[in-house]
């Protein structure tokens, strides 16, 4: 009968597939920070989310999955603001703050804001999603002393001491 | 780090992750998951069918050759026929291995049988049915010939056997098991009408105007959807929330079947076709009730 031959299931797309279902928010938030827009960040995550599993026999080991789909999603976040320049910037960016962030506190936001896309990408993956360097290397498919640079400038901009960082 | 530096890091990433979901959204990511999953399976299957040159049509040769009246005293197709019409003799076999390839090729064709007993038009069928097992034979060699040049494991497997022999029908087939990442396997069956000596279709077991491919469907669809019921492993494509059109409908002319030993219709389609590829093959036997008026009644 057919059925004694039910084939084990890819062992790359169910590292991506477990991935996408528990880590869905981190996504989100990324392409949040980017385009301010719940819609906008909805469509790139959704679609970052299909390319990942469609694409994940290319995957080399289910190790690498966790890098690999924030790589995914960035890449989606880029192509949507390089069509962004492209078409006419609609829509008012929505900036929420709350009464209780301070001055200094929305400085602080808007430093981080208005960072280069891969700048500020370092600083989230590096302290938000608490990757190591070299993971955020293979992110960004750079080696680890670009990263190392860019996570400098980003802390200059958010006027905080660079700590030797021992990876 | 120091104190007020890590206070703002912290602030920072509070504000970031103040940011979630909803569960409509979460929804939706399964969604796109669900549907990069499909999406994966297909283009796998199309690959696989490039790769083997679009076997996709009837796989079944079934000969039904004439045995009748001095057999008749056998019940039908539970013994079997000595000095049938036909016999099958190996004459094709290829065996290859090396670290990374492997093939087991081992095909038989068939010639009538000069003990057994003469049907007109058996010679023609022979003649047939050999040109096709020969013709998806060499193909898939040449295929795993040329594939053993790119990187990577590869394996083939192709067998042939007689599936039944009985007063009516004689059924053969071929299988072919293509093992790259994943495995896949296409078969082809014959079944040959013993008392033409031709191969026949699905449409020959039935009356004419039957509605036999909504008769055969509807039993389909009830079958999977009770395995599905039974067993949470069995997923058929059916009933499907998302991507209906890609639903089983209907069984066509062209769908492969066979007679099995109890003169059941048995249903068959290769992975991929009605259901997920971790699947397999699968197949249907048609109950003998379901169709019972308006299968092509034996002649006395």
């Amino acid at each position: 009968m057919a059925f004694s031959r039910i084939k084990k299931q890819d062992a790359k797309e169910e590292a991506v597939e477990k991935l996408l279902c528990e880590k869905y928010n981190s996504y989100y938030r990324m392409a949040m920070s980017y385009v301010h827009n719940e819609a906008d960040a909805m469509d790139i995550v959704q679609e970052g989310a299909y390319k990942a599993i469609k694409n994940s026999g290319s995957l080399k080991e289910p190790a690498f999955a966790g890098t690999w789909i924030y790589r995914i999603m960035l890449n989606e976040v880029y192509r949507f603001l390089n069509d962004r320049k492209v078409i006419s910037f609609e829509g008012e960016v929505s900036e929420k703050i709350s009464y209780e962030d301070r001055y200094e506190n929305v400085d602080l936001k808007r430093a981080l804001e208005n960072m280069p896309v891969k700048d500020k990408a370092v600083i989230e993956l590096k302290y938000f999603e608490e990757l190591k360097l070299d993971e955020i290397a293979s992110v960004l498919e750079e080696n680890v002393s670009t990263v190392k640079s860019r996570l400098y400038r980003g802390l200059k901009k958010l006027r905080i001491q660079m700590q030797e960082e021992n990876q | 780090m120091e104190k007020k530096d890590k206070e703002k890091l912290d602030f920072l990433k509070k504000d970031y992750e103040s940011v979630r979901m909803n569960e409509e959204q979460i929804h939706r990511i399964h969604e796109a998951v669900e549907r990069g999953k499909k999406e994966k399976m297909n283009l796998k299957w199309d690959k696989y069918l490039r790769a083997a040159g679009a076997v996709a049509a009837a796989a079944l040769v079934i000969f039904a050759l004439p045995n009748s009246s001095e057999k008749a005293a056998y019940a039908m197709g539970n013994v079997p026929v000595f000095g049938g019409v036909f016999r099958a003799v190996t004459f094709r076999e290829y065996h290859y291995e090396d670290e990374k390839h492997v093939a087991d090729v081992k095909v038989s064709k068939l010639e009538t049988n000069p003990e057994g007993k003469e049907v007109e038009g058996a010679k023609n069928t022979v003649d047939e049915v050999n040109a096709d097992l020969e013709k998806y034979t060499e193909k898939y060699i040449r295929q795993f010939k040329a594939d053993m040049k790119k990187d990577g494991y590869q394996a083939l497997q192709i067998s042939s056997e007689k599936i039944l022999e009985s007063e009516r029908y004689f059924v053969f087939k071929l299988t072919v098991v293509q093992t790259e990442a994943d495995s896949y396997e296409v078969s082809r069956f014959y079944t040959i009408d013993l008392n033409t000596g031709k191969r026949i279709g699905l449409a020959d077991l039935f009356e004419k105007d039957s509605d036999y491919i909504g008769v055969i469907s509807e039993n389909i669809k009830t079958q999977m959807r009770e395995q599905m019921k039974s067993d949470e492993n069995v997923d058929y494509w059916l009933d499907s929330e998302e991507f209906t059109e890609d639903d089983f409908q209907s069984i066509t002319e062209e769908t492969k079947f066979y007679v099995n030993a109890k003169d059941e219709v048995v249903i068959c389609f290769d992975e991929g076709e009605v259901a997920p590829m971790y699947m397999g093959a699968v197949e249907f036997v048609i109950p003998a009730d379901v169709v019972r008026d308006i299968r092509v009644k034996p002649r006395a």
